[in-house]
């Protein structure tokens, strides 16, 4: 049986209210893994989350979304970071970003502007891709980025994701679909986000595979990395401690 | 040799601040699956409404067993009504009635 994720819930401006509420209703929904968004200096609400997940029986991955401006930004930014956070996405503002966020080994997630207009200048293209699969970042998409575009927009949008989609799959870059939730209304069940991805021409069994056993390598891999006992990928101090 | 058309029924349940009529369902299941795929997909996924209960807020459609995957789309992409946040779920899918009602 298949265990879900999803991996990008965002923390509510309502706070934690309203963020116990869509935690319970991915838990009702089904999901088994949940991540959700935080601010670098959010270590309080961390902790409470920690405990509302626990009480649910649900896993929460804590995720960080960065927006730097400049490729020097980021590497600034990813300074000090990794132990931090189970997962790292950088939202990809310039080409630059985009290019570095792609290489790095410490990001996990690469996002592209929700913007149509801005998406076509600025995508997930054949470059970013060869970086990524020599990096192990992947890319996501957003539902929530689909639902917020109108009509036209829309079409572009998904036109736009078909063609990273394509890039990603013939470089066996990894991606995932996330629902980028900030309120109740935009919990969905994990068939309902997959089924966005039947709309840019994969097929059902794949679509599932993007928010279940993709986004679970991840964020086991980055939880193997967290590990005291980690050397490098594949290698390990046996009878080290466990973090 | 005759053609017999073949359904998916899915169960659904609708989230929202206030309760929706059936006709509200029905018109936004319509205005979502026009919206995104058009009168073409509109023919051929052939949506409707079985039945719709106001007070648990859920329902079953019908469509063509072919489209179900268009179906999906169209019900997670209705976002809100009447200016009011809303979020159709597909809780379960069947071939028959008889299995849908079984189970829920």
């Amino acid at each position: 049986m298949r265990r879900f994720a999803d991996l990008h819930l965002r923390f509510p401006k309502n706070g934690l209210n309203e963020l116990e509420e869509m935690l319970r209703r991915s838990s009702d929904l089904g999901y088994f893994t949940v991540a959700v968004a935080f601010n670098q200096n959010m270590k309080e609400e961390i902790k409470q989350t920690r405990a509302i997940c626990s009480d649910l029986g649900i896993d929460l991955v804590t995720r960080t979304d960065l927006e730097p401006n400049t490729a020097g930004e980021l590497l600034k930014v990813l300074k000090g970071l990794r132990p931090r956070f189970e997962i790292i996405a950088v939202k990809c503002s310039t080409r630059s970003v985009a290019r570095q966020a792609a290489k790095d080994r410490r990001v996990d997630l690469l996002n592209f502007p929700t913007d149509s207009v801005q998406r076509e200048r600025l995508y997930f293209d054949s470059h970013e891709a060869v970086l990524a699969s020599g990096s192990l970042s992947a890319l996501e998409i957003n539902v929530s980025t689909i639902l917020g575009a109108k009509a036209s927009h829309r079409a572009r949008l998904l036109a736009t994701m078909r063609r990273e989609v394509m890039e990603a799959r013939r470089l066996r870059v990894p991606f995932i679909i996330s629902s980028g939730a900030e309120n109740l209304y935009c919990v969905k069940t994990a068939p309902d986000l997959a089924v966005f991805l039947t709309l840019i021409d994969m097929g059902w069994d794949s679509a599932l595979d993007t928010v279940s056993s993709e986004p679970l390598k991840i964020v086991e891999r980055n939880r193997q990395k967290l590990r005291t006992d980690y050397l490098s990928p594949g290698a390990r101090i046996v009878g080290g401690d466990q973090r | 040799m005759t053609f017999r058309r073949r359904h998916r029924y899915a169960l659904f349940k609708v989230l929202s601040s206030s309760c929706l009529g059936e006709k509200d369902v029905r018109e936004a299941i319509q205005r979502s699956v026009l919206e995104l795929f058009g009168i073409y997909g509109l023919s051929v996924i052939e949506p409707k409404v079985v039945e719709y209960d106001e007070k648990q807020c859920r329902g079953i459609v019908r469509c063509n067993h072919l489209h179900l995957p268009l179906l999906r789309a169209s019900l997670a992409s209705i976002t809100t009504l009447d200016d009011k946040p809303v979020s159709f779920l597909v809780v379960k899918v069947s071939g028959t009635l008889k299995a849908l009602r079984r189970g829920s």
